[in-house]
């Protein structure tokens, strides 16, 4: 019962990372029709960033993440203003073709840059593990879910409540019409590409003080937030949350009781189960993708 | 001159929609045009509103040329579209639709035109916080008209806001169209209900296969022989 409950809060931990790295993608994607097949390289980026800031030139943690996400959000500008741009009004499979050229250079230029070899960025306090009875967290972890948690709300509240959140879903639900409110869409087009790439790397931000920073994280990080998004429903925020819990405890239960080398495979071999029963996923509609 | 067409051609790919179109509207005037289905009603409004460039010919507002400027930019020059179709937000509330119709006024001019919005249309302040998509056709109607005063134009266009609408909800937008009037607002309203067009424009063009072919006072064509029978079905 106890390795039970340890492994379901492990797993709850896992899914609240993947949760931000799924609502970022399926933003994008819902929003913008963009299926992003370089959302993983951004998170990458933004460990690499975090490498740079905390541990290159020492910046204190609580300022070097912050300024490694808003690096790659700066560089989400960019890519869109210099390649998606131009593009946004042709076919979705120039965009997605653009994604998977994006997805096979930027680890190469890193390889190029800094090697292959797995890079370490250490967490910001050590402290034992708080224990309740016989489930222990620890506490770097606990505060990764937890800024995790934060910054999806804070998303959500920006959405909901702000003029521009407010102008980017006006905008995605008929991009005509919000041109005629005075909507500069272009704008937000590109201030919506670099939320989604903040989310990316605040992920890998984050991740980088657990695990190696190297090249090729970013790919199955990709291919996994897709298996997360497309079993919750496309386009769906509570569907990408709800995804990224269930695929986060299945890999957490499949790698204390099968074994942790088919962890990976689970999210997969779920994502083809849901498809089977409910082709739209889980909290999905039928016929698309919500705005 | 609130706004002059001056021989405007526009077009859609390869196949031109208007010829050399030619067309006023006075201040403080309500002109319609009217045509049938596919007359190109909608594309004029289209390049005025800057959603279609023109080919040629020009376009100007208060003395200014407009063509082929950007949409966002010809609002905050005074011009504002209620869409053919409504084109509500869906997924916004009636409140957030009409935040949006003010996105280029500060927030107090919202707080005051969304009080104006209300009094015209009193049955949106009671779905204020409703999606619009949940919003019945007439109530939608209602909605894309308040979203299109909100920015406070001096030159409202309006798509067929008739159609599609019960005959009680139609008054209830004739209404709303005379008040908006009296407020000093000029109108230019696209309507296949030629009579009811007519019966509330100073004047009207009629427009067949993207030429005007008629021109005059709303009350003339009313009683003009060939649009009785074209569009008036007498």
């Amino acid at each position: 019962m106890n390795i039970f409950l340890q492994t379901i809060i492990n797993g709850v931990i896992v899914g609240g990372t993947y949760a931000l790295m799924a609502v970022g993608l399926t933003f994008v994607l819902g929003f913008m029709d963009l299926v992003n097949f370089a959302h993983g390289e951004l998170y990458m980026l933004g460990a690499y960033f975090t490498y740079f800031f905390v541990v290159t030139i020492a910046l204190p943690h609580i300022i070097g993440i912050p300024l490694a996400i808003l690096v790659a959000m700066l560089l989400g500008l960019l890519i869109e203003r210099f390649l998606l741009r131009p593009v946004w009004d042709k076919d979705i499979l120039i965009r997605m073709l653009l994604t998977v050229g994006l997805m096979i250079l930027i680890p190469n230029v890193i390889t190029v840059m800094l090697t292959a070899v797995p890079k370490k960025v250490p967490p910001p306090f050590t402290m034992s593990p708080f224990i309740l009875g016989n489930v222990r967290v620890a506490p770097i972890q606990l505060l990764i879910v937890l800024v995790s948690v934060f910054i999806i709300v804070l998303f959500h509240l920006f959405m909901q409540r702000t003029r521009l959140g407010k102008a980017m879903r006006a905008t995605f639900q008929d991009k005509e019409v919000a041109m005629a409110m005075g909507i500069d869409t272009k704008k937000i087009y590109a201030y919506t590409f670099s939320i989604g790439c903040g989310m990316a790397a605040a992920g890998g931000a984050m991740l980088s003080m657990i695990y190696n920073v190297f090249p090729a994280m970013g790919a199955i990080t990709t291919t996994k937030a897709f298996a997360v998004v497309i079993l919750g429903g496309l386009g769906n925020f509570a569907g990408a949350i709800l995804g990224a819990l269930i695929v986060g405890v299945s890999e957490s239960i499949a790698g204390t009781y099968i074994s942790s080398g088919y962890k990976d495979a689970v999210a997969f071999i779920l994502l083809v189960l849901i498809l089977m029963v409910k082709p739209s996923g889980i909290m999905g509609k039928k016929g698309g993708i919500e705005k | 001159m609130m706004l002059e067409m001056d021989k405007v051609c526009a077009a859609y790919g390869p196949s031109q929609v208007l010829h050399e179109v030619s067309l006023k509207i006075h201040d403080q005037e309500i002109v319609t045009i009217i045509g049938s289905n596919g007359a190109g009603k909608s594309t004029i409004l289209k390049t005025i509103c800057g959603w279609l460039g023109t080919t040629s010919g020009q376009i100007q507002f208060a003395g200014e040329r407009i063509d082929n400027n950007e949409t966002k930019d010809i609002v905050r020059k005074g011009i504002s579209i209620s869409p053919e179709g409504r084109r509500v937000f869906p997924k916004l509330t009636v409140l957030e639709n009409l935040e949006m119709g003010a996105y280029v006024c500060t927030k107090r001019e919202f707080e005051e035109e969304v009080e104006r919005v209300y009094q015209i249309f009193p049955k949106l302040k009671e779905r204020t916080k409703q999606l619009a998509s949940s919003l019945s056709g007439g109530e939608q109607q209602m909605l894309a008209i308040g979203r299109a005063v909100m920015s406070k134009p001096k030159l409202l266009l309006l798509d067929e806001p008739s159609l599609g609408l019960a005959p009680v909800m139609i008054d209830t937008v004739l209404e709303a169209i005379k008040i908006i009037k009296e407020s000093g607002v000029t109108i230019c309203l696209v309507e296949q209900n030629a009579q009811l067009a007519l019966e509330i424009a100073d004047r009207g063009y009629v427009l067949e296969t993207g030429k005007i072919v008629l021109e005059g006072m709303g009350r003339e064509l009313l009683r003009n022989e060939k649009v009785k029978n074209a569009y008036l079905g007498l």
